[in-house]
């Protein structure tokens, strides 16, 4: 048995060498453009050189394909999407968005002891779940998995999430939870509503901190501006 | 005790005693007044700094926006659209847009989502025209951002100008105050001219072509929710937006008071309003009470809600609410 | 009528006779209206922006002193009590002094609401049929009524007296008698609905105290006899007027007893803000100690603080029956509530806002000016009436015998 898995461990590795070997031609035959060269995402400590060869560029997905976040009209207000999700790196080299394409030579697996090559920046940090399969089906990788075992098709994936947020999910179907933007009255034009997934990575769900836009001043007529930061907020100024 | 001596009985008049007329004294009187007429035009000098059309009769004559008959209201919104054309060189459309039948707005935000990004304070300004020194100053934006401490609602407590590297901070909250559209609201009550009004869908609103100045909404508002053009407002023409209302976001005159009118020139036609559209967590909740399924509603049966100075009685049609 | 115009003519006349002195003051205080009419025609090109005031601090310098302005208007009442209700002679000899300063300073009142309007020019919106005046609803509409009509109760109590004293004929009671006993609960009525304008809004916990009236007449019949027995001694001093001392005196104990209530009052709203922390003692705290390193108002406040005391303990001691003793005593408590009741009420109120923003108020050098310019014109206006009303209560100023025969219907058709 242990012979077996070594095999497959070493299979594996030559068949993800030689992909990363194929990519980084690719790139420098220039017809992938590295859109986000910024190595933070992906990463690289404590990491060989070999690992290096094998870093996969990451492409932002373009704005356009990105879900609706309101009016188009509204061009005057920041509709910045909540979450920039960057697509699979295989699939954005022009592989299909069916995951079976490699999924069915990799059999489902409760615990992977190396990291992957494909999914590298995937962490996951969401409660409970330890395990890929806890929300991926292990036979359709295309789909979600259910309570007994059935499949969640990608599109529905609020139902995953529903899983286990119940109240959550009531209050985001009740618009009350999440983004629902464009009318309010649906009679006199499209709404738009987000789903988990467009603000919360699925692996990392905490919402995202972010740079405050510019503050408040001190009215410029009023004489003697406050102190820079009261003595209160010390504390917490760091972190 | 000073005997007091009479204060009366000599009918001799003041005018006996003074000296006759001179022609001295004629020079001094005609110097005298000269003097003052020429001070009196020094002092009236400034005014000749008024800018054209200004102070118009036609303007002095306008009447209450209630009391305008369409044709009259017709012709003051070409007007409005002819100055902003003028002054800024953008063709806006400025409309009049009356409230919807069968709809009463109220607002929620969600205290346990809020962030504190400021989006809201900044979009404000981007659909509402207000005058700004600079495109990020905020102060006249109709919403106010708070950091408060956590285990306290005590706004007294409150950094207006937090500027943190990255928002949520460690042991911190958020709490955006606008109008709270009060259905009790202290501010139309005290207007001595009724330049502000709640409307029927419970929006409360300023006819900036009526108001007089004399800020006493601003002392009235428990939320601060009002601003005063101290001047002339500024606010580049690339930033100003083209669709406008009377009753809304139209270029302000100057010394008159504004407010957040839940941005009626969107709400009114169905739209959410511009605060609400640019919320990155979606803390924000806009809908109408007269609909039972709205979003307002579901929030006002489900969550524990939380009115902003509730002891002051004015009953807003803004809530708090917390997540877990 | 015939007699009337005369009567306009010879005042005009009247007013621009006097010493060299005289003019130098009247040219003196011309001048200072003057800048501040320049100040204002600037305030009313640029807008408010020439002034101190803030969207945090909305009110400022105009409203403070207008505020402390209506109660000395209110305070002509202490002439007119001891006058008509106790029926002191002597008080008769000063009273009409007393009501021509409720006229200038409430003229005065109304100039420092009119330069705090964004729309000056917008007035008529308050004047029906064309405008619309929110009454009863707002209370700013009910000042507008009650500080107008203590004007005109004022401008015909002392225009009548005067005139029939030009005329050499006694007043008759019905005329003015019920309007004096109509002015005495107006006067109270304007100090006390100034008072509701700040105490209504309930937003502002500094100002939502129940206190707030009742310390502002205790206050105002303190400061504005204060003003008056200044000015009594001016006029006897350099006029041909004698005022006695009685008048003097009588307000010195009306003074007296005003103050204490007012120094009273204050104990027990310091008690109040301070004994238990809460969040509505904010505004105090801010006042007297400063708040979140923002004090510019606790120097103000401690000097008004000791002044007031200062003015007490003189008025309570036998320092004060001298003449030297009450004239430091007038100044210093006249001062004292000027800062304590003007800026030191209205400021606090928006200090810190109610979303718990520290913005501070200084008034900028135009708004001082203006502020300036109307104190000027106040004190320009009562210097004017005086010049006409002293010769007249002499009799220096009488109506001659050539027209006395066509006098008889002519005084009645004023009278009417």
């Amino acid at each position: 048995m242990p012979r077996v898995v070594s095999f497959a461990r070493l299979a594996f590795f030559g068949a993800a060498s030689a992909t990363g070997l194929w990519i980084c031609w690719v790139g420098a035959g220039g017809e992938v453009s590295r859109k986000n060269p910024d190595s933070s995402r992906t990463q690289t400590a404590g990491q060989g050189s070999k690992r290096e060869i094998l870093q996969l560029p990451t492409v932002e997905r373009s704005t356009a394909s990105q879900p609706l976040t309101g009016l188009t009209s509204d061009t005057h207000l920041d509709m910045t999407p909540p979450r920039q999700t960057t697509g699979l790196d295989l699939v954005k080299l022009g592989w299909t968005y069916n995951c079976m394409e490699c999924h069915k030579l990799l059999a489902a697996k409760w615990h992977y002891e190396r990291p992957m090559v494909e999914h590298r920046s995937v962490r996951l940090e969401h409660g409970n779940n330890r395990f890929c399969l806890n929300c991926h089906h292990p036979v359709n990788r295309n789909a979600f998995v259910d309570y007994d075992g059935s499949e969640i098709p990608e599109p529905e994936v609020v139902l995953l999430c529903a899983k286990c947020h119940g109240t959550t999910y009531r209050d985001w179907n009740a618009g009350v939870h999440g983004r629902r933007n464009g009318h309010w009255n649906v009679s006199t034009g499209p709404q738009t509503q987000l789903r988990c997934i467009q603000c919360h990575d699925p692996h990392q769900p905490k919402f995202q901190a972010m740079k405050p836009l510019a503050p408040l001043r001190y009215p410029r007529r009023a004489p003697k501006p406050p102190p820079a930061v009261t003595p209160s907020h010390h504390g917490t100024a760091k972190s | 005790m000073t005997n007091p001596p009479a204060n009366d009985g000599k009918p001799k008049t003041t005018e006996n005693a003074a000296q006759p007329r001179s022609r001295r004294t004629f020079l001094k009187a005609t110097a005298a007044s000269m003097a003052g007429a020429a001070g009196l035009a020094a002092a009236l000098k400034p005014l000749l700094a008024l800018e054209r059309g200004e102070l118009t009769i036609e303007a002095l004559l306008q009447k209450h926006y209630k009391r305008l008959t369409p044709e009259d209201l017709e012709r003051i919104l070409r007007k409005l659209e002819a100055a902003c054309e003028k002054e800024y060189g953008v063709r806006a459309s400025v409309r009049d847009i009356k409230p919807m039948a069968g709809a009463q707005y109220a607002y929620a935000l969600n205290l346990s989502r809020c962030i504190g990004c400021r989006k809201c304070a900044h979009a404000c300004l981007k659909e509402n025209n207000q005058s700004r020194d600079s495109e990020d100053d905020i102060e006249m934006s109709y919403i106010r951002l708070l950091e408060l401490d956590q285990g306290a609602i005590n706004l007294e407590t409150a950094d207006h100008y937090y500027n943190p590297e990255q928002v949520p901070r460690e042991n911190k909250y958020y709490m955006p105050v606008q109008c709270h559209q009060c259905r009790e609201s202290p501010c139309t009550k005290v207007c001595p001219v009724q330049a502000t009004w709640q409307e029927p869908d419970g929006v409360v609103v300023v006819d900036y072509n009526w108001c007089i100045g004399c800020r006493y909404c601003m002392a009235a508002c428990p939320y601060d929710a009002r601003r005063f053009n101290f001047q002339k407002p500024r606010i580049s023409p690339a930033a100003i937006n083209p669709d406008q209302s009377y009753l809304s976001n139209r270029v302000r005159p100057k010394g008159v008071v504004e407010k957040c009118t839940f941005c009626l020139h969107r709400t009114r036609q169905g739209k959410y309003p511009a605060c609400l559209e640019v919320c990155p967590t979606g803390a924000r909740v806009f809908g109408n009470l007269l609909e039972p399924s709205s979003e307002i509603n579901y929030v006002l049966r489900h969550k524990r809600v939380y009115i902003l100075k509730e002891d002051v009685g004015t009953k807003p049609r803004f809530y708090y609410f917390f997540e877990k | 009528m015939k007699d009337y115009v005369t009567f306009l003519w010879r005042v005009a006349r009247l007013s621009f006779q006097g010493g060299w002195k005289f003019y130098a003051w009247m040219a003196l205080l011309s001048a200072l209206a003057l800048v501040g009419l320049n100040a204002w025609t600037q305030q009313f090109v640029e807008g408010l922006t020439t002034t101190g005031m803030t969207n945090q601090v909305s009110w400022g310098a105009y409203i403070a002193n207008f505020t402390f302005l209506v109660g000395v208007a209110a305070a002509a009442v202490m002439l007119v009590i001891p006058a008509y209700v106790y029926k002191k002679e002597f008080m008769h000899e000063v009273v009409v002094f007393g009501e021509l300063m409720a006229i200038a300073v409430i003229i005065m009142c109304l100039l420092f609401v009119v330069v705090d309007l964004g729309h000056p020019e917008r007035f008529h919106h308050m004047i029906p049929p064309f405008g619309i005046f929110n009454w009863p609803l707002s209370i700013l509409s009910w000042d507008v009524i009650v500080l107008n009509g203590y004007l005109l109760l004022n401008l015909h109590i002392s225009g009548y007296l005067l005139y029939s004293r030009y005329l050499g004929r006694k007043p008759t009671k019905k005329f003015y008698i019920p309007f004096v006993f109509i002015s005495i609960v107006w006067a109270v009525s304007i100090h006390t609905v100034t008072a509701f304008l700040y105490v209504g809004l309930a937003g502002r916990s500094y100002w939502h105290h129940p206190l707030v009236p009742s310390r502002f007449l205790a206050s105002a019949f303190a400061a504005g006899p204060a003003l008056l027995i200044v000015t009594f001694q001016a006029i006897r001093r350099v006029t041909r007027y004698w005022i006695g001392d009685e008048p003097i005196f009588t307000l010195r104990m009306i003074m007296t007893v005003a103050m204490i209530i007012n120094v009273f009052l204050l104990g027990c709203e310091l008690f109040t803000e301070f004994y238990s922390p809460t969040a509505h003692a904010a505004a105090a705290r801010y006042l007297y100690f400063g708040l979140h390193g923002h004090d510019g108002l606790v120097p103000w406040i401690w000097t008004a603080m000791a002044l007031d005391f200062i003015g007490l303990s003189l008025l309570i001691s036998p320092w004060s029956r001298r003449i030297p003793g009450l004239n430091v005593a007038c100044v210093v408590s006249f001062v004292g509530i000027w800062i304590e009741k003007g800026m030191g009420l209205i400021v606090p109120g928006f200090v810190p806002t109610p979303l718990g923003q520290v913005v501070e108020y200084v008034p900028s050098l135009n708004e001082t000016l203006i502020c300036l310019g109307i104190w000027a014109f106040g004190a320009l206006l009562y210097t004017w009436m005086l010049r006409v009303a002293i010769p007249i209560m002499n009799g220096t100023f009488r109506a001659q015998a050539t027209p006395a025969t066509a006098g008889g219907t002519g005084a009645a058709s004023i009278v009417q």
